[in-house]
């Protein structure tokens, strides 16, 4: 027997040891990869996933925005964004020399950008398919593109106060800065496989996180209606040259806006180009002297408390004084309205007639009546900037405020405020909030919000309502609004001449606000309608020449397209049917 | 080994001479060479259930691609959609018709009394016309 050798006991405890050992070490194995691939396999998978991808941000296309009857008006279109990857960019000098006449940007911002330490940086955000095409054919490393949206106007500037713009990503004015929120969504990123030198790993390999869906909004505005207040707004620009001019169209049933716009206004797609003071929509955002028209306020104040008697008379001299201030009525030159009934005093809209309305209610009484109307505070409407105008505080009203403020002189007050004033007229006596947006849907098509009417409050009755109405429309027949009769319709209204004040700070003489508010048809009212026009500067400086011809012109053609039966048809159908309670007209 | 080992009378386990053990034809045991079968067959199992695995795995992964390339595609038809349908409302705007009726076609608006308004089915919101 060899010296070396080892006895059998020996060689099966070495046997032993050696598995018990090779166990040993095959169960850490085990517990080792159990370790990393399920204890810390979410922190290992996180921190892997930051080695390996790159991010770059990308954000989603806007929500539409539609009129009540689905009409697009502000979409969005495809456009491209051209980004960088700065590893794997070889030649920066030459990549930027290439790049900016294509993209018309300055060599050296492209330079700039493209050398940044980054893994992914943006060079020119949403430009035209045509452009990234040409840059796509260049075939450049490291130049890559995302798709994106840009807003996009099929009916032109149509709505631009209204609707606003939009800047790179977000709403900058109007219904799209008010509702952003539900416009936008939110930014999404794009995640592609990079390797250790932040070079794209190749093969269709990205990824877009999904982001928060943007809604679409659809608004109570009607697009014809809106055409055809816009296309008469620039009529009266043309044919009068005034300063401005402004129309709002209500839904007297709900307080829903039809249609709004001012004049000038600006193009959607270039709005730096203009002063930011008509991006507004000057319907909700500016406020004057009433005028006239506010006088309605008053009449329905004494006759809901009782203290109009219509067959009353009453001396107009032309004037009256109040403390010492001589207040002229529009008919000083030519003595008064002289003996004239209150009814009369309404259609011939006599100053004096109405300050000894006013003082017969008194202050107290009637700025009640004034802020019940909605004057003096926002109406809330959805839409940014709103003014609140301004009214007289109650504990300031003497005589002579009283006086001015009863036939509208004084105060200032937004053209909405107006409109939705009369619209509590027009309804039976109920003030209505206003409100753009009807209701709101996600890309499924689920709403998720509804707007419902909001009644405010009961202003008056409806028995003071229906009188009211009466001596609006004798304004219309017989009065100074004699202009916006319509024709076929019957209608309710009144004229409005505001003074306004000059450089001094007193009351010109040559420079006035015309205005006229209303709305037909007077059986089952469909449209309240408010316009003004404002320092006329070409042909006759009357309303009866610009504000009430306007409104006549706009609310025809807009009854028309409702095809709301004329008002004598009605009548004519009556007799035929002896169904009077179907004829809705 | 075993198979060489001898059983004494007295029942100890001796092993044979080691001369004796060459060259020496030992029958297997029959029970062993199941056990191979049986342990070849268990391995033969497992490869064929690891190969199931990864094709399953393989399959989700082709269909992962499928599914990214659906998406890509249905992205893209809806952005087609979109631009058609602002091509759509660019088309039919009101502003454009009107534009094109009176100033290409020569039309004018109708007289009250060109319009016929049918009363029935004013109830639907007055909106019915000829």
């Amino acid at each position: 027997m060899s010296e070396f050798a080892v006895s059998r006991k020996t060689v099966r405890l070495r046997l032993i040891a050696g598995f018990i050992i090779t166990i040993i070490l095959t169960f850490s194995l085990i517990g080792r990869l159990a370790w990393i691939q399920i204890a810390r396999a979410d922190e290992l998978y996180e921190q892997a996933w930051e080695q390996w991808n790159h991010v770059a941000p990308v954000s989603t296309g806007r929500g539409s925005i539609y009129d009540h009857q689905g009409r697009l008006l502000a979409g969005n279109k495809l456009v491209h964004t051209v980004a960088a990857i700065p590893p794997q960019i070889e030649d920066p000098q030459m990549v930027a020399e290439a790049l900016a006449p294509v993209l018309d940007m300055d060599k050296q911002s492209i330079l700039e950008i493209i050398t940044l330490e980054r893994s992914a940086v943006y060079i020119k955000r949403k430009v035209e398919p045509e452009i990234s095409e040409a840059i796509r054919e260049m075939n450049i490393p490291g130049i890559i593109f995302f798709n994106e949206e840009k807003r996009d106007y099929p009916g032109g500037d149509l709505a631009s106060q209204l609707l606003g713009f939009v800047g790179m990503d977000q709403g900058w004015s109007g219904i799209e800065v008010y509702y952003d929120d539900y416009l936008g969504g939110s930014e999404s990123n794009l995640y592609f496989p990079a390797d250790a030198w932040g070079r794209q790993v190749p093969h269709d390999f990205n990824r877009t996180v999904l982001p928060e869906q943007s809604r679409d909004l659809y608004l109570t505005i009607d697009e014809t209606i809106q055409h055809i207040v816009e296309k008469e707004l620039d009529q009266i620009m043309e044919e009068a040259a005034p300063k401005q001019a402004l129309a709002v169209a209500v839904d007297p049933k709900t307080g829903a806006l039809l249609a709004a716009a001012g004049r000038p206004s600006y193009e959607l797609l270039n709005y730096e180009d203009y002063d930011s003071n008509l991006w507004d929509l000057s319907p909700v955002t500016s406020s004057f002297e009433p005028g006239s028209t506010f006088k309605i306020i008053t009449l329905a104040a004494v006759i809901e408390e009782g203290l109009f008697n219509p067959e009353e008379h009453y001396y107009c001299p032309g004037y009256v004084t109040v403390n010492g201030h001589r207040i002229n009525c529009w008919t000083v030159d030519r003595g008064g309205h002289g003996d004239i009934t209150f009814h009369d005093s309404v259609g011939a809209s006599c100053n004096p007639a109405f300050i000894e309305l006013g003082n017969r209610i008194g202050a107290e009484k009637l700025f009640e009546y004034i802020h019940a109307f909605g004057f003096g505070s926002v109406t809330s409407i959805d839409y940014p900037g709103e003014s609140s105008g301004m009214v007289f505080s109650t504990d300031d009203v003497g005589p002579l405020e009283l006086a001015t403020t009863a036939f509208g002189q004084g105060i200032s007050v937004t053209p909405l405020q107006q409109a939705m004033a009369i619209t509590a007229i027009a309804n039976g006596g109920y003030l209505y909030r206003p409100y753009l947006v009807d209701h709101i849907q996600d890309s499924d098509g689920e709403i998720v919000f509804e707007q419902e009417p909001q009644m405010v409050r009961q202003v008056i009755s409806a028995d003071t309502a229906e009188q009211v109405i009466d001596l609006m429309e004798s304004v219309i027949l017989e009065g100074t609004g004699s202009t916006a009769q319509l024709e076929g319709y019957r209608a309710a209204g009144k004229t409005g001449t505001a003074e306004k004040l000059d450089d001094s700070g007193a009351y010109s003489s040559s420079d006035f606000i015309y205005s006229f508010v209303g709305f037909a048809p007077i059986e089952d009212p469909r449209i309240v309608l408010y316009v003004a026009v404002d320092s006329v500067s070409r042909g006759p400086r009357f309303g009866s020449y610009t504000s009430a011809p306007l409104f006549k012109t706009i609310m025809e053609e807009s009854l028309n397209y409702l095809l709301v039966a004329p008002s004598e048809l009605s009548e004519e159908d009556e007799e035929q049917q002896g169904e009077p309670d179907e004829i809705n007209g | 080994m075993q198979q060489a080992r001898q059983l004494s009378l007295s029942g100890r386990v001796i092993s044979p001479p080691s001369h004796l053990s060459k060259g020496v034809a030992v029958r297997p045991e029959p029970g062993r060479r199941a056990k191979k079968v049986k342990l070849l067959f268990v391995i033969a199992l497992c490869f064929l259930l690891s190969l199931v695995v990864v094709a399953q795995y393989s399959s989700l992964v082709i269909a992962n691609y499928r599914l990214s390339s659906v998406r890509s595609e249905l992205a893209a038809i809806q952005d087609t959609s979109r631009q058609l349908e602002l091509e759509v409302a660019r088309l039919s705007s009101v502003g454009r018709i009107d534009q094109i009726a009176r100033d290409e076609l020569g039309m004018i608006d109708p007289e009250l009394e060109q319009l016929r308004i049918i009363t029935a089915g004013r109830d639907l919101d007055n909106r019915l016309g000829e």
